[in-house]
């Protein structure tokens, strides 16, 4: 306890600039320029150019809310943990197969998504021409940050809460964002005797409003084991996921209509694995987690 | 511990941001749908026309964007119904102006059904339906395309009219509509 009254003043600087940043990339369009592109955008190729945001974002908002699968019967506990996540972008998450208007004659041409490289022009025999926007996302690696409330527990059930909030970047380029999530664990281990590991069950839901117009909803539900020796805790788990990405706008141009497209991340299942150091009241945690989407999460956390 | 703790926020800072940049600047396509939009009112004949400024219409988006206009194009001209009736056809012509001048025709159809017209319609880049004047089709491109910025014409005028072989019912629309695209860096 000494040791955590002894940081206490340089951590919430560090805490307060570090949330800054670990936001960078929890940034995406708002009724900014990025969220102009996209309401200008035709309804027909929304989807490809926005898809990865589902993907990447759905993977990483369904991550890093457990480090150990040891859950207390009872008594008071408390942790504060911040952790970034961050998924893999793939070469399929940079490019789409755009429609082409009707007129032409081919009907397909390869365009950048939101995470792609510059627009590349097609014309048609015709004279026409087409592209689609830039990509406006330069990443290898897709994250964000999370902060996350851990209490419990009762009958080996802890609860947790997390958040985040962000102000607009980039000169108005991208909205704000802000997420809200939370979730239950729970023991089996203690309904065991002398088992092996630890193991525990576990619900989060989080979801994450991108300026004006998207929304992101993430459901998990899994199974965790892990195993300590002494300041080191193997974990792992699996789990179940499904993660969606609202689009809800009115297109503008000379007719505007109310356009509302739902896009399912291609998560819907995962396999955890990583560590965790823990000095007394602070830890320190990495894992990764692989499925049709390749994760990483990783922080430090406060705690007992 | 402090320097372990310092070392381990700065690893998540770098972690969740390093991989991971706003691209800066980058270029947005701006469809802006130009067209003539006739509500046939239960009648069976139209004549229409609607002026567009480009400069305008980009403004209504935002007047900071006519600064950094890099490209201009046209992906498509469209005619189509809204509402059709079963059945009946339609004839009708479609021309353009630009900059004030005189009237071009760029298309013109004859006793097309109407389920033939029922959206997205016929393009006017497909001669199968629809007698398309292609001289016209060009010089439209030209002038209203441009890879560097704004377009050479500054306005547009279409026009159309036409006549259905029956009175369509209230609700029934008509419309030409050229799908125009602009690049804006931001």
């Amino acid at each position: 306890m000494n040791i955590a009254i002894s940081l206490a003043r340089p951590i919430p600087a560090l805490i307060a600039a570090a949330f800054i940043a670990l936001l960078a990339c929890a940034q995406a369009p708002a009724q900014s320029d990025v969220e102009n592109a996209i309401t200008y955008y035709g309804e027909d190729n929304i989807r490809g150019f926005i898809q990865p945001l589902a993907d990447l974002y759905g993977a990483d908002i369904n991550s890093g809310f457990y480090h150990s699968a040891a859950i207390p019967a009872e008594g008071f506990h408390f942790n504060i943990d911040f952790t970034g996540a961050g998924s893999i972008v793939s070469d399929d998450d940079k490019i789409f197969s755009a429609k082409l208007p009707a007129g032409f004659t081919e009907t397909n041409s390869d365009q950048p998504t939101i995470l792609g490289p510059r627009a590349s022009l097609f014309t048609d025999g015709s004279g026409a021409q087409y592209k689609g926007s830039d990509g406006m996302i330069d990443a290898s690696l897709f994250s964000y940050g999370v902060g996350q409330v851990t209490f419990g527990t009762v009958q080996g059930t802890e609860a947790f809460i997390r958040f985040l909030a962000s102000p607009e970047l980039g000169s108005g380029k991208f909205p704000k964002t802000t997420l809200f999530g939370g979730g239950i664990r729970h023991s089996i281990s203690q309904y065991l005797v002398e088992p092996p590991l630890d193991i525990a069950v576990g619900i989060m839901y989080n979801t994450m409003a991108i300026g004006d117009i998207m929304d992101i909803t993430g459901i998990v539900v899994g199974a965790q084991g892990s195993k300590t020796w002494d300041t080191f805790t193997f974990y792992g788990g699996a789990g179940w996921e499904k993660s969606t990405l609202k689009l809800d706008y009115t297109s503008a141009g000379a007719t505007p209509a109310p356009v509302n497209i739902e896009l399912d991340g291609k998560n819907t299942f995962r396999v955890t694995a990583g560590g965790l150091l823990k000095f007394g009241v602070f830890k320190l945690f990495a894992d990764a987690n692989i499925g049709s989407v390749v994760n990483f999460s990783g922080g430090i956390g406060f705690g007992n | 511990m402090n320097k372990l703790m310092i070392f381990s926020l700065t690893a998540v800072f770098v972690f969740t941001g390093a991989g991971c940049t706003v691209v800066d600047p980058f270029i947005i396509a701006l469809g802006l749908p130009l067209e003539v939009s006739v509500d046939l009112n239960g009648g069976n004949s139209w004549n229409e026309d609607e002026l567009y400024v480009i400069e305008d219409e980009i403004s209504e988006v935002s007047v900071e964007y006519l600064d950094d206009v890099k490209a201009s194009r046209v992906n498509d001209i469209t005619i189509f119904m809204v509402n059709p009736p079963a059945s009946g056809t339609s004839s009708g012509t479609l021309s353009y102006a630009l900059d004030g001048g005189g009237l071009h025709q760029l298309a013109a159809w004859s006793n097309v059904p109407f389920s033939s017209l029922a959206e997205p319609g016929v393009s006017v880049l497909d001669a199968s339906v629809l007698t398309v004047n292609t001289a016209a089709r060009d010089s439209l491109l030209n002038a209203l395309q441009d890879t560097s910025g704004l377009p050479f014409a500054s306005s547009v005028r279409i026009q159309t009219d036409g006549t259905t072989s029956v009175n369509v019912p209230a609700g029934t629309k008509i419309v030409a509509r050229l799908h125009y695209q602009v690049d804006v860096e931001i």
